[in-house]
């Protein structure tokens, strides 16, 4: 069965034809969750809210974009309602390079903890943009659809946002010279 | 092109969301232009860097936990509908009730608008009523009355003054009766009224009881009737009031119509000069002079009972206990009969209160709970 018929069944409340659909965007689903709120815990559990919400709502998705784009949207809506209400609660992000020394950089893990740490600094709508285009490898046009704003307004805020993200990881010791060495390469 | 220009194009030529001309143009530019070049190169990496971080996995028991929540979420989903119907049934009734009463209300105030001309006729109803019906009505309810009549005046013109006899009848029971004459005489002068008699008299029991007649002034009656009842315990109480402003203003009139008469008979008697004439007037003169003369003494007398009203006071001084065995006489079981059924009563009105109470408040409470999870619904 493709797709198609399978979410057809899905509207009628057929729980194994929609965890059939899911099962290929799952992961990508959680991941960008998890690069929005940045905890595992929490991506976890909003994975699962989005796609609940997704099941519930399926008979709204009318098939006017694609189901991964309409799945993408409801991720990023809940992750901001997530946002939204854990802010105040707490503003921890805790800030790596204060205690990082050039070798640690090398390691893959502590390059993915600066990143996130990176990201963390941006506005929620660069973020999501960035996080979208560049880790998801989505375009333009299905950002700008995900996040309901217009190409226009997607451009300029991938721009701003990775031109924000390369200048604040110059300034963390260490890591100006990797760009320049592997530049190199 | 300008390298500030190339500058602010380099994202996207690095997503590659760019025209061709314009891919064109700047790949040439960062082939001859060193600072953006390296510019490029940072911004590159720092997408690679962003590709490249490694995926998380979502665990495995993933598939499980989900499908729980989807089977919870397709059961909550299909209850939706219902609650969901409920929830607007709750808004139409809410918005039914929130209507009616805005529509009664309305309707209220229009009908008492409508209702002003008609309150002379409405209050001639009520004075007739007051006159013939029962007048045990409580004084504040008789002011009420009063009040309406005043304003309406029965269309006699706003001069007529209201005629208002009061009286009260109070029995009351007391330790000290002495002492309650002395009260009396204070009260009677606090208020400028006087004590018209008094009795005495002591029963073989020993009971003391003191009959007074107390005038006071009708404008103070309510305070003074109030006053008195703080003596002792009442054990009778009858308040009066009628009015007689019909009879009072009838006989008025009848006076000033007998005095037109008698001025006329005066002229007459001026004129006549025979004896057999002039006695016939006389005659005539000296009945409408009694007439007038008994009509007027009606009218002093309806003044003084309008100006002063009557208390009639009965003090009974309290009886002295009786020894340890009558208490438990068949007065006892009596007494404890009557207290039985009178608790039994309260007990039964005030459930009786409680159920009517009930019901009078069941449609808002449906009301605030269908409101409430209506509010509860739309929340989710």
């Amino acid at each position: 069965m493709d797709e198609r018929q399978l979410l057809f069944k899905a509207q009628e409340g057929d729980i194994e034809s929609f965890e059939n659909v899911i099962a290929s965007y799952q992961n990508y689903i959680y991941n960008v969750i998890y690069r929005i709120v940045g905890n595992k815990e929490d991506a976890l559990d909003l994975t699962q809210e989005t796609f609940l919400k997704a099941f519930v709502n399926i008979k709204k998705f009318k098939g006017k974009s694609e189901f991964k784009t309409w799945l993408y949207r409801i991720a990023v809506n809940t992750s901001l309602d997530f946002m939204r209400k854990r802010k105040g609660v707490e503003e921890q992000l805790h800030d790596i390079s204060d205690f990082k020394t050039p070798e640690d950089i090398f390691d893959d893990k502590m390059t993915r903890d600066i990143i996130m740490s990176e990201l963390n600094k941006l506005k929620n709508d660069y973020k999501i943009a960035i996080i979208l285009r560049d880790i998801e490898g989505l375009t333009y046009s299905e950002i700008a659809e995900i996040t309901n704003s217009n190409i226009g307004t997607v451009k300029s805020r991938i721009s701003r946002a990775r031109s924000a993200l390369k200048e604040n990881l110059k300034k963390i010791p260490g890591f100006i010279n990797i760009f320049d060495e592997r530049r190199q390469l | 092109m300008e390298c500030y220009a190339v500058r602010r194009l380099l994202n996207p030529y690095i997503d590659e969301e760019l025209d061709e001309k314009s891919m064109d143009d700047i790949q040439a530019h960062l082939d001859s232009c060193e600072d953006c070049k390296l510019e490029y190169n940072e911004l590159l990496y720092t997408k690679r860097l962003l590709e490249n971080t490694p995926p998380l996995e979502l665990p495995d028991n993933f598939g499980d936990m989900l499908h729980i929540k989807l089977i919870e979420g397709r059961k909550n989903n299909r209850r939706k509908p219902i609650k969901r119907m409920i929830a607007v049934a709750a808004f139409a009734v809410a918005s039914i009730f929130v209507l009616s009463f805005g529509f009664n209300f309305l309707m209220n105030s229009t009908k008492l608008s409508s209702k002003a001309p008609l309150s002379a006729k409405s209050a001639a109803n009520y004075s007739s009523e007051a006159s013939t019906g029962g007048k045990e009505a409580e004084p504040k309810l008789k002011n009420s009355v009063y009040s309406s009549l005043n304003q309406a005046n029965r269309g006699l013109d706003s001069g007529y003054e209201r005629k208002i006899t009061k009286d009260a009848t109070i029995s009351i029971e007391m330790n000290s009766v002495d002492e309650g004459y002395n009260k009396i005489l204070n009260i009677s002068k606090q208020y400028n009224g006087y004590i018209e008699s008094t009795s005495e008299n002591t029963s073989e029991s020993g009971q003391k009881t003191v009959n007074i007649v107390l005038k006071i002034p009708a404008d103070d009656f309510e305070y003074a009737i109030s006053n008195i009842k703080s003596l002792g315990d009442v054990k009778m109480i009858r308040i009066n009031s009628s009015d007689i402003t019909e009879q009072y203003y009838d006989v008025q009139t009848r006076i000033k119509n007998l005095e037109i008469q008698e001025e006329s008979l005066q002229n007459l008697m001026k004129k006549a000069s025979n004896i057999s004439d002039i006695l016939q007037i006389e005659d005539k003169l000296n009945d409408v002079q009694t007439q007038i003369d008994s009509y007027k003494s009606q009218i002093k007398l309806w003044d003084s009972m309008t100006n002063m009203s009557t208390i009639n006071l009965t003090f009974l001084s309290a009886v002295p206990q009786a020894g340890i065995g009558k208490i438990f006489s068949e007065n006892f079981f009596k007494d404890v009969l009557n207290a039985g059924t009178k608790s039994l009563n309260v007990f039964f009105e005030f459930i009786k209160y409680a159920i009517v109470m009930i019901i009078y408040l069941l449609p808002f409470a449906i009301l605030i709970y269908l409101i409430y999870k209506g509010y509860k619904l739309l929340k989710k």
